[in-house]
């Protein structure tokens, strides 16, 4: 491929170009770690008995974290990242400032309830839909006149009470004369309340007005309202039994094809008959767990203040392994309620170790700086790289450009988290990557002094020089990968930069490099290696390709009649003095 | 002609052995002196490997004795370390550090903090470190490190030699030794950010020594059966020939850590860009000389004792050579006529009659031999 230097060369500029600019136009970019954009970053570890128990399962690390994730997921922020790291849970929430209330989030234990529903609420609008529903609410309330500070409940209330009862009386007696059907409306705002709009407005501030019980205040004998992850608001009744009564929990395909869910309950007084118990006031639809319209009560399954699934109950009493879940589940959401059900409180108990606000002013000065230091740093090298070796050098300025858009797209596609580590990372991979240049033109060099035509050496060299630096490159990225494997914090995304940067500039070397030197070598430029930074000076009278040449050594007296394997290829750059 | 233009056209020839003898024993001093150091003085860690926090607030007018009178009023001794800092927007940050025992107590500290400078308690960035934390990221860094020793060794050891890898290894606890020996010296901070430098150096070190090693292995393969040089001769030749390279690649990796040292810490007052780059200044300068002048050495020391470059040696002697010259002949030979001009007479009558006829031009670029499958 690098015999034809220009396809070659376009083909990988082009690649990285098209790279970039799909990821410019996608608008990927990589994100900020906390310590460059300010938040809070916690470290929780398994304790026990007061001291860190390095001997927890996996599994159960990862439990907790899946847990762990949805209570951060409830503080409503931006990007949070809960990630396991070795034996540790790291929390990261970008932006927070008050440290407190995070580990407060994080580090309770949670709690998996049955309660029966009482009522529904219906959706209750967040983010973008809930500023939808406020306008709504407003256009609304413009349209029909209602005065600020008043509510559709306020005025359903008083259009009841002024309402004068119907003459349901009269209405038998006399069909004489029509009923003086009383013309509302009768409430002191003057709102029609029989419109369409009206009923709209009505449950739009219902469902804005609802206030969703705060894990905090939930009490086991109180009803509380709820929701479900996509904002479904239930009236729920008081807890009838909790987690503690899940034996485990199986997701499965039913006979008919569908994804349900498996619990398996203890057995006793305190497990499966509660559960029996409150399944048998639902089937029948009591007031305690009642018929909401499905003809029979449903009992919703509560993790932390979220209803994670209110089935139905469509039978009166169950065995305790006999109970399954079904409903519009596809693997994953049926996975994730096993999941919940097995393990409803965290499995093991963590500890907060270690725990960090970083103001976002000081990691903003610290990028800053980075970034200007590496883009001098860069600027200064490659000077001296141009200086040096000349045209080469400004090969290895393309190079670098490429490298750098390569890791862009990286970084971009991959979301990775720049920390300052990172950056570090990436200032101290750019002499890494410098240096592969550098060790191929040395050898180059090298080669051509001994006599090898320049032009031939341009790729000869090449491969002599690829081994090296593969090897060498290796070694970094065995370090990276130990490095990543095992590290936690910032040294694990130094680890990640370091070893990205490595690969890419195999990549760059290969593709980019070595056509390049080629392509330069076989231009006009390639008469003269003094462009190249190499002192060659060539005898003008000496004939075909005998040139003055530094003997490497292995040329005792004896052995002067050997002819130099240059020769054949020597008639490139023949006699031709700078 | 000055060392840098033989250098740069590639006729150095640098008696590397000459300076192997002053070089062990000045790196044995320095390896005990640094032992010594860090019995002695020991490292001053960061809160964050023995516990504790940090806080910084942004105040204009809190004055240390006003934190320090705080930190008294919470507990004994509880303040350990006052520093002003200016950040690179031009806040006054006072950073105070201490010992608290839990992070309950380190928000309690915030929150008296912040009263005392008229702040909000979430204007004061805090950071908490445990003390198993502390312990815990000196463990994994020892697991990672005696892991990355393990994993380098073998990596050496199959692509080169094991006496490759075991100087290499060598080479590289000499560069992390001295490199503490230094921070035990002049006391800077160990921080989890200098822990990553100090991983670097480890990468850089053995970056270097593999690019010598691949060197001596090819230039022992390519001459090592001609019989003609001592192990230590191509060792020297190979040394010479990647100087240039590594002068280079050393420079060219020191400047942004230099700008970033004066730039990041001075100029932009960043700490951590600083401590950051302290520790890869100090260690990639050592791991650059050591795989020069400690690893290779090593190498040569341990391969000169393989019976078959003993075996080269005798014969050299017994030839009437002498065995401990390890110049390279044909580049001082050589190096008159790099200045001949065609329409000069042929310097055959000044070369010695031993030294190949140079004039000829014949035979200037051996064949390469197949490089070694591996």
């Amino acid at each position: 491929m690098h015999k034809r230097p220009v396809l070659a060369l376009s083909l990988s500029i082009g690649l990285v170009t098209i790279l970039v600019l799909m990821t410019v136009v996608l608008d990927q970019r990589p994100k900020l770690g906390l310590d460059l954009q300010g938040g809070v970053s916690v470290n929780l570890q398994p304790v026990k008995n007061g001291k860190v128990d390095n001997n927890v399962s996996a599994d159960k690390l990862d439990q907790s974290l899946e847990i762990i994730r949805r209570r951060v997921d409830a503080l409503g922020v931006a990007e949070p990242e809960v990630s396991r790291q070795g034996n540790t849970i790291l929390v990261q929430i970008p932006g927070a400032k008050d440290q407190q209330e995070v580990l407060d989030v994080v580090g309770s234990t949670a709690r998996l309830e049955f309660r029966p529903v009482v009522g529904a609420v219906g959706q209750i609008p967040k983010g973008s839909d809930r500023k939808k529903a406020e306008a709504d609410a407003k256009k609304i309330r413009q349209s029909l006149k209602i005065p600020e500070g008043v509510t559709a409940t306020q005025i359903l209330e008083d259009e009841q009470a002024k309402t004068p009862a119907t003459p349901e009386a009269e209405e038998g007696a006399t069909t004489t004369t029509a009923p003086e059907t009383p013309q509302g409306p009768f409430n002191q705002w003057g709102v029609d309340v029989s419109t369409q709009e009206f009923a709209e407005l009505y449950s739009l501030e219902s469902q804005l007005n609802t206030q969703l019980t705060s894990v905090d205040d939930m009490k086991d004998d109180q009803e509380v309202v709820l929701a479900t992850e996509d904002g479904v608001a239930y009236r729920l009744g008081p807890v009838a039994l909790d987690g503690r009564a899940v034996k485990t929990a199986t997701a499965g395909l039913s006979e008919t094809g569908q994804w349900q869910v498996n619990p398996v309950f203890r057995k006793g007084k305190n497990n499966i008959d509660k559960f029996n118990e409150i399944a048998a006031k639902c089937y029948s639809g009591s007031t305690e767990c009642p018929d909401l319209g499905g003809g029979k009560g449903q009992l919703a399954i509560v993790l932390d203040g979220e209803i994670l699934s209110a089935p139905t109950i469509n039978t009166p009493s169950f065995a305790a392994d006999q109970i399954s879940i079904s409903g519009s589940f596809n693997q994953e959401s049926a996975e994730r309620l096993a999941v919940s059900l097995r393990y409803g409180s965290l499995p093991i108990q963590l500890k907060p170790q270690q725990s960090e606000t970083v103001s976002p002013t000081l990691g903003k000065g610290a990028l800053e700086a980075g970034i200007i230091c590496g883009i001098i740093g860069l600027i200064l090298v490659l000077l001296y790289l141009t200086l040096y070796y000349r045209l080469l050098g400004l090969v290895t300025a393309v190079g670098m450009l490429m490298l750098s858009g390569m890791l862009w797209v990286v970084m971009s596609t991959l979301n990775a988290t720049v920390t300052l580590a990172g950056v570090v990372g990436i200032v101290v991979s750019i002499g890494t990557s410098l240096d592969s240049n550098i060790l191929y033109f040395e050898v180059l060099k090298e080669d051509v002094l001994d006599g090898m035509p320049f032009r031939t050496a341009a790729d000869k060299s090449f491969s002599n020089a690829w081994s090296t630096i593969v090897a060498s490159n290796f070694a970094s990225l065995i370090g990276a990968g130990v490095l990543y494997w095992l590290a936690v914090g910032p040294v694990r995304g130094f680890a990640f930069y370091l070893g990205a940067t490595t690969i890419l500039d195999l990549l760059v070397s290969y593709f980019l490099l070595r056509p390049a030197v080629y392509w330069i070598a076989h231009s006009e430029w390639g008469h003269n290696p003094r462009l190249f930074g190499i002192p060659v000076s060539y005898d003008k009278d000496d004939s075909g390709s005998r040139r003055k040449r530094r003997s490497r050594g292995e040329t005792p007296p004896s052995d002067e009649k050997r002819v130099p394997v240059g020769a054949s290829a020597g008639n490139d750059s023949t006699g031709e003095d700078a | 002609m000055s060392a840098f233009s033989d250098a740069y056209a590639g006729r150095n020839d640098f008696n590397f052995v000459k300076t192997w003898k002053t070089v062990g024993i000045v790196a044995v001093v320095l390896v005990v002196m640094s032992i010594g150091l860090l019995l002695t003085r020991g490292l001053n860690l960061s809160i964050d490997f023995e516990g504790g926090s940090i806080w910084e607030v942004p105040s204009k007018t809190l004055t240390v004795d006003q934190a320090r009178k705080v930190m008294d009023g919470i507990g004994e001794n509880l303040g350990e370390k006052y520093q002003e800092a200016t950040t690179s927007d031009g806040t006054r940050v006072l950073r105070v550090s201490g010992r608290v025992k839990s992070i309950e107590q380190s928000q309690e500290v915030a929150k008296k903090l912040a009263e005392a400078a008229g702040l909000e308690r979430t204007d004061i960035a805090v950071t908490t470190v445990g003390p198993s934390w502390g312990k815990d990221i000196t463990r994994t860094a020892r697991n990672s490190l005696i892991m990355f020793f393990v994993v380098i060794a073998i990596y050496i050891g199959l692509r080169l030699e094991p006496k490759m890898a075991a100087s290499a290894l060598i080479g590289v606890v000499h560069d992390i030794l001295l490199t503490l020996g230094f921070y035990a010296l002049f006391q800077f901070e160990v921080s989890p950010a200098t822990m990553v430098s100090f991983l670097t150096i480890l990468g850089f070190s053995l970056y270097d020594t593999i690019v010598v090693d691949d060197r001596i292995l090819d230039n022992t393969t390519k001459y090592g059966r001609t019989g003609k040089y001592t192990y230590t001769t191509l060792v020297r030749r190979s040394l010479n020939e990647v100087l240039v390279r590594s002068i280079n690649t050393t420079f060219v990796t020191l400047v942004p850590i230099v700008v970033m040292l004066v730039l990041g810490n001075i100029v932009f007052g960043e700490k951590v860009l600083g401590d950051f780059s302290l520790a890869l200044l100090v260690g990639l300068a050592l791991g650059a000389y050591s795989s020069l002048f400690i690893a290779t050495p090593l190498t040569a020391f341990f391969k000169e004792r393989e019976e078959r470059w003993v075996e080269i040696r005798t014969r050299i002697e017994a030839r009437g050579g002498d065995a401990n010259d390890t110049s390279w002949a044909a580049l001082h030979e050589d190096a008159e006529p790099q200045k001949q001009k065609s329409t000069m007479p042929r310097p055959a009558a000044t070369v010695a009659p031993s030294a190949p006829p140079l004039t000829t031009n014949i035979g200037g670029h051996p064949p390469r031999p197949r490089k070694k499958r591996r």
